[in-house]
């Protein structure tokens, strides 16, 4: 063949593939009403929450644990998919995922390009040090090396609320507190049950006290499918109503 | 007597029952609930609710509808039905009162009319970012502006090791070259991080923190790249050059200050150049080890943190990453063109990076 | 009188390859050499040893009576001071303008004062005609203009020989002229010259002496209408057929 021609050959096939490659990724968006399946999205490096084990490909956790429920009371079934936090709402939003279980809290920006479920928990803000830091309360974290997940509540508190607080923004939450490990960092603000676990689990450090924030956890549904808001509210009321929501809490010390 | 016993048994387990339930309702609210169908439509859609499923321990007695979600009640039925004159979203509320006057509200969310289209690109979410994005690429500038400096010195040495005709200084350096070049930079940035960081503090008492394992990390990865461009620099110079200076009576410095060097340099200096525009973009990675203040990237994820703009933000972060590099390079191109001497071709030997 | 240049018994030796198989050799001052012979024979390494810019493995050379084989970093510079070499490539310093490539080895080996420099350096360019290109940069020149810069920077250091290494070989044949011509003229000066070529028409006219080499080893040497109009070996007479057949 001659060198133009192998040349238009080879250029059609680059862009033969990647088109195809693009197809592929389509058919994760297979997800239609017709088949009664949930798709639930989790940045699953959160035990107790959420936690996924690469060992043998399954998923545990409250967060987990508590869809199961939702899924079983309206009769769907569900599937985890392990996404990376920043890439939860775009997930959501193209339709990859229909639920995001992880440990997300309710709050207006938020609202304003996702439904909601009621909240089915409350968390407060913890904050975990070095055992011997000597820091107790939240003043003494002014100026101080604060590690969070970025994107997160913690993050949002430590940014707004703590004057001169030098905040080093992770993807995941075990690379924030393994930097409270290594010395990186004074401190970490994040929810209190994955740090009463990383706590329970790494003697070096301890949960030093809470920051009262309260915040309401909620799964999030892609803006405007209401129906499916109001099914998993339904499936909640039930799960409270015949104690299976205190039983999970139980179970996982919350 | 048994069946005595039994019927004593039953009555005291119903009275307890009545009595604990009926302890149990002076202390508890009724739980509002209700359904609405459908939950999306027009103008002249008449929306159902039903509260039926609202239950409580003492009988419910009053059901009391908000279909604005302004706080105005109306008092109608446990089934109440709407249209609505404006369209948009509207979040209904629903509140019961029981028999002992005690109260709880529900809420459920219905669309009327077509959902306001999510804007397709926010121009103020983008331009409102800048501030913090130009102090990010600041901080981008410094850190690559500082790597490539210390850097340099250490590519000398590395580069002129590469070449030098002494085993003990060229084999370490081509197996220091091989191995830096050969595993990525953001493998290098955590292994900085999470390994030399630590060990550089406690044997050093040093207190390194994610800027300087960063700034340690691109300063490895550029000496390397630099030796590299170094070694080819001082290889494209024809052996003629030096035999030429020395066949005069030039000793080697004379040749090398006078004759290699300055040579060597006008080589060296575009592809180094690139190594520059290179980095701009390779200091993004310390958003991988939480490094703050933020550059450019950390910037960045930080709005979309606050805002959730994601594409907006992103799209800036693009668009300042290619103003700084663009504006270099064509500082650079200027640069070379005005110091380009004729005839001599200053073009890098070979794409090096 | 001392010869100006002498070799005796010189071998070369790359590795297992033997260049240089035993030349002996001789340059009067004011004699202009010219060494033939085929690709491979060895004479531009004869050339390059006399001041060892290629070290010989074994033999003597004396420039002016100091042996070179053994001078040390100094005296070797010296030497190279006043015989200069010429160079196929030409090897002008592309960085530099056509005067600062003549009055940088002026100032910085020679020591010779600024002004004394730039005089020398317009004068030598003058001799061989680019004094109008003397802020020019050497990418700017054609190959003949490149070479004859080339030997102005060897003759502005007024040195008691110029070595020239193939000095046409690189240029297209219409170039070769220029050059010849100014070599020509430094040789009716009285410049000491040995010139490893191919052009037998120059060595015929300009030459005193012709040495004809073949597989390292001098063959025949003599006058040009002896070694190049009748020669005496027959590897001459073989190798000059080849050439001249061309011609």
């Amino acid at each position: 063949m001659q060198p133009n021609r192998l040349l238009s050959v080879l250029f059609v096939l680059v862009l033969a593939t990647g088109a195809l490659a693009g197809c592929m990724n389509q058919t994760g968006n297979q997800n239609t009403g017709n088949t009664k399946k949930l798709i639930v999205g989790s940045d699953a490096t959160f035990p107790p929450m959420e936690v996924y084990h690469e060992s043998n490909g399954t998923f545990t956790g409250f967060d987990i644990d508590l869809m199961r429920e939702i899924a079983r009371v309206m009769n769907y079934t569900v599937e985890f998919r392990n996404v990376g936090w920043d890439a939860l709402p775009v997930e959501l939003s193209n339709g990859n995922i229909d639920v995001i279980a992880s440990s997300m809290t309710i709050t207006d920006e938020r609202k304003a390009d996702r439904e909601f479920t009621e909240p089915y928990y409350l968390v407060d803000q913890s904050v975990m040090v070095g055992k011997d830091s000597g820091i107790t309360n939240v003043q003494q974290l002014q100026g101080k090396r604060i590690a969070v997940q970025g994107g997160t509540t913690g993050d949002l508190y430590a940014t707004n609320n703590i004057s001169g607080a030098q905040v080093n923004r992770f993807d995941d939450y075990p690379s924030a507190a393994n930097a409270l490990v290594t010395g990186a960092v004074d401190a970490v603000i994040m929810d209190r049950p994955p740090q009463v676990f990383f706590a329970s689990e790494n003697p070096s450090v301890v949960v030093a006290f809470d920051i009262d924030t309260n915040e309401p956890l909620g799964f999030a549904i892609k803006k405007g499918r209401l129906d499916l808001v109001n099914q998993m509210n339904d499936a909640l009321d039930q799960l409270r109503a015949d104690g299976t929501l205190d039983r999970l809490r139980q179970k996982y010390d919350l | 007597m048994r069946r005595g016993l039994l019927a004593v048994v039953a009555v005291l387990a119903t009275a307890l029952l009545l009595a604990s339930s009926l302890g149990l309702a002076q202390g508890q609210d009724p739980i509002a609930r209700f359904n609405v169908n459908p939950t999306a439509g027009g103008l002249d859609t008449v929306f159902v609710a039903n509260a039926s499923s609202s239950r409580g321990p003492a009988p419910i007695v009053k059901y009391e509808w908000d279909w604005e979600g302004d706080g105005t009640f109306i008092e109608a039925g446990q089934e109440a039905t709407h249209q609505y004159t404006e369209e948009g979203r509207y979040e209904i509320v629903l509140r019961v009162t029981d028999a002992n006057n005690r109260t709880d509200d529900a809420r459920r969310s219905v669309q009327v009319g077509e959902a306001a289209a999510q804007p397709a690109f926010e121009w103020d979410s983008l331009w409102d970012a800048m501030p913090t994005l130009l102090r990010g690429a600041l901080i981008t500038l410094q850190l690559a502006a500082l790597s490539i400096l210390l850097g340099l010195p250490l590519g000398i040495l590395w580069g002129l090791a590469r070449v030098s005709h002494f085993k003990v200084f060229s084999w370490p350096a081509a197996v220091y070259v091989t191995v830096i070049r050969g595993t990525p930079l953001l493998v290098q940035v955590l292994i900085s991080f999470l390994i030399v960081r630590p060990y550089v503090n406690d044997t050093f008492g040093f207190e390194w923190d994610a800027f300087e394992a960063g700034l340690f990390a691109f300063v490895i990865n550029t000496s390397a790249y630099q030796a590299e461009i170094i070694r080819a620099g001082i290889q494209a110079i024809p052996s003629g050059q030096m035999e030429a200076a020395l066949g005069m009576g030039m000793t080697y410095r004379q040749a090398m200050r006078f004759v290699i060097v300055p040579q060597a340099f006008r080589l060296i200096l575009p592809p180094l150049t690139n190594e520059f525009i290179v980095l701009i973009k390779d200091t993004s990675l310390v958003v991988a080890i939480g490094m703050t203040p933020p550059e450019l990237l950390g910037s960045g994820r930080f709005i979309i943190s606050r805002t959730q703009d994601i594409l907006e933000i992103y799209v800036g972060v693009a668009l300042v990453y290619l103003v700084l590099t663009f504006t270099l390079s064509r500082i650079i191109a200027h640069l070379e063109k005005r110091y380009r001497i004729p005839g001599l071709g200053i073009e890098a030997p070979g794409g090096l990076v | 009188m001392a010869p100006l240049i002498e070799v005796k018994d010189l071998h070369k030796a790359f590795g297992r390859n033997e260049v240089l198989k035993g030349i002996d050799l001789t340059v009067d001052a004011g004699e202009v050499l010219c060494i033939i012979g085929p690709s491979g024979c060895g004479k531009s390494t004869l050339l390059r040893c006399l001041t060892r810019l290629t070290e010989p493995t074994r033999g003597s050379v004396r420039l002016e009576g100091t042996e070179v084989t053994t001078a040390d970093a100094k005296t070797l510079s010296e030497l190279r001071e006043r015989f200069v070499t010429v160079f196929q490539a030409f090897n002008l310093f592309p960085h530099l303008t056509v005067r600062r490539n003549i009055t940088l080895p002026l100032r910085e080996v020679l020591k010779v004062p600024a002004e004394e420099a730039e005089r020398r350096a317009m004068d030598v360019l003058q001799q061989v005609g680019l004094q109008q290109k003397a802020d020019a940069y050497p990418g700017q020149l054609s190959g003949g203009q490149q070479q004859r810069v080339a030997i102005a920077r060897a003759l502005a250091m007024q040195p008691r020989a110029i070595l020239f290494d193939e000095p046409t070989s690189a240029l297209d044949p219409e170039l070769t002229g220029e050059v010849l011509k100014v070599m020509r003229q430094l040789a009716e000066a009285g410049m000491t010259m040995i010139v490893v070529t191919h052009e037998m028409g120059f060595a015929r006219e300009v030459a005193d002496c012709v040495a004809f080499m073949d597989a390292g080893k001098l063959v025949e040497i003599g006058p040009p209408d002896q070694v190049l109009v009748n020669p005496r070996e027959e590897r001459t007479r073989a190798f000059l057929a080849r050439v001249l057949g061309r011609q």
